[in-house]
């Protein structure tokens, strides 16, 4: 899988595959192929949201960004 | 008769019963200036209301008081909702405010009037105007006070939701007179750097006062200039702002806001397994419509009678080796051979003409070889002399004494030269 994939890529490609297989316009052997990519791409987009750890916040200041934390109440 | 007497209790309660009949007086609104503000220790506000020529006492409780966005005074102008009725304890008559504004904010929603009709005519809040949100938005810029719960909150949600996105603060003063050149800097700041695919605008609750900025000319036009798309997120459900109707989204809150701009983790994760599920499922559908193809194949005639293919090939092998044997060059053969057969016969006569002459023309020439022939001329008794089996042809060769074979037809004879004489020529 390519390191550069965005979740959304992923996720769009997982459609597009699902709608081509489910169109029965393949044939066997491309569906076969179309099948593990379209697992691979599963796995990919469920470890994305499963392993994602907690969301990036930075402050821009000025020019440069910062580590942003809000204060409690 | 004794006319019956009231108590006055009973008076004013049938006072307080015939304001409360009036419909009119269940529902006032009334512009007024306030004064003797007083305010109880719980909360309650005590003042009243006058113009130029009249006054009225006016209560307002603390249920209602602590919803004010300001603090009426003496002599502040103010705009008063509320009914009248009867204070029975004391038989007087009052003002139950339930809201309260200042009159000044009268001129406020006259500027917001004025403005949203000018930005309506230039088109600036047409659907048609409205992009879409990204589904997916990689890096979302947050434009509102650092301080706030509202930056908490839009954090807490998106963290929660979708930590896959980055977001960006871009801090902003919200309240105040400065608040609308620091919103419209950041928002402007934010599309030069174009860090972000998604932009929130807004802050938390407030007095409409407090909003205010995002009521702002120069603040509403950035938001509609905005390359990057937008969502306002500005107090609570109930307030509007223009830049409300300006951007491609308004959110009732900030933590609304935040739930328009990510999708859910959890519905995407149900919504990965479903599509696995389908692609299962399609893939087992195409399988079992191969097999069953397979399966109609494999009752089709060549494989349920495969002697048919042969039955068929046999027919067309047979019209083929007909065909050929029209086509055969043993027609052609024949007809040579028999060319060739006649030119045989032909030579053969030739050839017995020829030997005839020629056997005619041998025998013509033995008979003459016949009379040529040595063993001939010495049956007539011609005879042969030889010496040493060389035949002799001159006397020249012999000598007296020698010894000679003299050859005969029938025989030879041994003999010795006697002598010899050599004839003259």
């Amino acid at each position: 899988m390519d390191e550069s994939m965005t979740f959304e890529n992923a996720l769009a490609k997982l459609e597009t595959i699902v709608k081509n297989l489910e169109s029965g316009d393949l044939s066997l052997e491309n569906s076969l192929t179309a099948y593990q990519e379209g697992m691979e791409l599963a796995r990919f987009c469920h470890d994305q949201i499963k392993n994602a750890e907690a969301v990036i916040v930075k402050l821009m200041k000025e020019d440069t960004l910062e580590d942003f934390k809000p204060k409690e109440e | 008769m004794e006319r019956q007497y009231l108590t006055v209790s009973a008076l004013n309660r049938y006072l307080k019963f015939k304001f409360e009949q009036d419909k009119n007086l269940q529902d006032v609104l009334i512009k007024a200036e306030v004064s003797n503000f007083k305010r109880h220790s719980r909360g309650h506000l005590y003042f009243t209301l006058k113009d130029d020529t009249s006054q009225i006492s006016a209560v307002m409780f603390f249920g209602n008081a602590q919803k004010l966005r300001f603090e009426p005074k003496e002599g502040s102008q103010v705009i008063v909702e509320g009914y009248v009725s009867v204070y029975e304890v004391a038989g007087t008559y009052q003002v139950y405010v339930t809201k309260m504004s200042e009159a000044g904010v009268g001129d406020l929603y006259r500027a917001f009037e004025m403005l949203k009709k000018k930005m309506e005519s230039e088109g600036l809040f047409q659907e048609d105007r409205k992009r879409p949100l990204p589904k997916f938005p990689q890096t979302i810029g947050i434009i509102t006070s650092p301080t706030g719960a509202a930056v908490r909150d839009i954090i807490q949600i998106i963290d929660r939701r979708y930590p896959l996105a980055m977001l960006i603060l871009y801090p902003a003063l919200v309240q105040g007179d400065s608040a609308k050149a620091s919103i419209t800097e950041q928002i402007e700041k934010a599309n030069r750097q174009a860090l972000c695919d998604l932009l929130i605008i807004g802050r938390g609750g407030g007095s409409i006062e407090d909003l205010w900025a995002f009521n702002e000319e120069m603040v509403v036009r950035a938001i509609s200039a905005s390359k990057i798309p937008t969502i306002s997120a500005v107090g609570h459900e109930t307030d509007f702002t223009l830049s409300d109707f300006v951007s491609d989204r308004r959110a009732p809150t900030p933590s609304g806001a935040a739930e328009l701009a990510v999708p859910d983790r959890q519905s995407l994760l149900v919504a990965i397994v479903d599509l696995t599920k389908r692609m299962k499922l399609a893939l087992s559908n195409m399988l079992d419509s191969h097999s069953s193809h397979l399966k109609e194949l494999v009752k089709a005639t060549v494989f349920q009678r495969p002697l048919r293919i042969l039955e068929t090939s046999d027919l067309r092998l047979t019209h083929l080796v007909d065909r050929l044997i029209q086509a055969s060059p043993k027609k052609r053969i024949q007809d040579k051979q028999d060319h060739l057969i006649r030119l045989g016969q032909t030579l053969n006569k030739d050839m017995n003409a020829c030997l005839q002459t020629s056997r005619y023309r041998f025998l013509m020439l033995a008979e003459k070889l016949d009379l040529v022939n040595p063993l001939g001329l010495m049956k007539k008794g011609f005879a042969l002399v030889k010496k040493d089996q060389t035949i002799v042809k001159s006397v020249n060769q012999l000598h007296p004494q020698d010894l000679v074979d003299v050859q005969m037809h029938d025989g030879s004879i041994h003999c010795q030269v006697l002598s010899k004489r050599k004839d003259e020529s």
